[in-house]
């Protein structure tokens, strides 16, 4: 019961913390305090640490995967470079 | 044949603690399958909230930050609840299940009513993409796009939830009968996995949908 309520006190205070810094437009710690949200749920609420290891494994691989997903699915639009073209003339075919 | 009473009636498990720790583990595998599909709309919020960001910002200042607010309190305050009964079955007490079970799941069913006055609201201000959307201006496509991000993810989110609800709601009946014990109550550690999946998805879907952007 004290764990309980003990994770509970710290969401609703990590919702409040979520909220000043998005007052105040920090955007990094409010994506850090949602990651500490997520946390609390996972050790506190769904007690990862007292799961079998076969589930700690599935856990941390989902987390791979989901790592992966938005690894390489960002990459293009992160790293593609725009090269802007001038004064490009219309297509026209040549004249012999 | 098996070789003793004892695996026969556990079969094809060996023990019921290894019984047990496999529909855990089966859980948490179906678990992360579930957070490779909320993946797919992170991935899309993570490109269009960078690339599209003037827009995207647009489109969070206009959801209801009163309500998103709200509900994330009704939900972090269901997850606990359900927990609560999480406990209780451990210690037999099915009275405690069935309490804490409908009190978790009419919390769920606070945040569905919410959520659906909210999106009632957003139609009439004409914010579901279409023809008649709202915003005007060189950014309201990429509105428009956010509003599509946010229909689909709150929609998806809360059919889990309605899942959810209904899997507490078959717990609380199979307590009533008082069937759970410290000897066995896996059904409830079970459903308490799912529903702190549904909680822990809206922790980040609310800086997503309300307040990235809005400063």
């Amino acid at each position: 019961m004290a764990r309980i309520a003990t994770c509970w006190t710290m969401l609703v205070l990590l919702l409040a913390a979520e909220l000043v810094a998005a007052r105040a437009g920090l955007g990094a710690v409010v994506c850090v305090l949602a990651v500490l949200m997520v946390l609390v749920i996972v050790l506190g609420f769904m007690q990862i640490l007292r799961a079998p290891p076969l589930a700690i494994i599935f856990a941390l691989g989902g987390l791979f995967w989901l790592a992966i997903l938005l690894a390489l699915g960002s990459l293009d639009s992160f790293t593609r470079t725009t090269v802007p073209v001038h004064d490009t003339a219309p297509y026209a075919p040549a004249v012999r | 044949m098996p070789d003793s009473p004892v695996l026969d009636h556990h079969s094809p498990y060996e023990t019921p603690l290894h019984r047990d720790e496999s529909a855990i583990a089966g859980m948490w595998l179906f678990l992360a399958s579930e957070a490779l599909l909320f993946g797919g709309l992170f991935l899309v919020c993570l490109i269009y909230s960078h690339t599209r960001s003037a827009g995207w910002a647009e489109g969070v200042r206009h959801t209801n930050l009163v309500i998103g607010g709200v509900n994330t309190m009704i939900l972090i305050t269901s997850g606990a609840v359900y927990t609560m009964a999480v406990e209780a079955g451990k210690r037999g007490d099915n009275r405690r299940v069935v309490r804490a079970g409908l009190g978790a799941a009419a919390l769920g069913v606070a945040f569905l009513v919410l959520k659906g006055v909210e999106w009632a609201l957003e139609f009439r201000e004409h914010l579901f993409p279409g023809p008649d959307f709202a915003l005007h201006g060189p950014d309201a496509g990429a509105a428009e796009l956010f509003y599509s991000f946010y229909f689909l993810a709150t929609f998806l989110h809360g059919m889990h939830m309605v899942v959810g609800i209904g899997l507490i709601l078959w717990i609380c009946r199979k307590a009533r009968h008082g069937i759970f014990g410290p000897a066995w109550n896996t059904p409830v550690d079970i459903v308490g996995l799912y529903w702190s999946f549904v909680d822990l998805v809206w922790m980040l879907l609310f800086p997503l949908l309300y307040l990235l952007g809005r400063a």
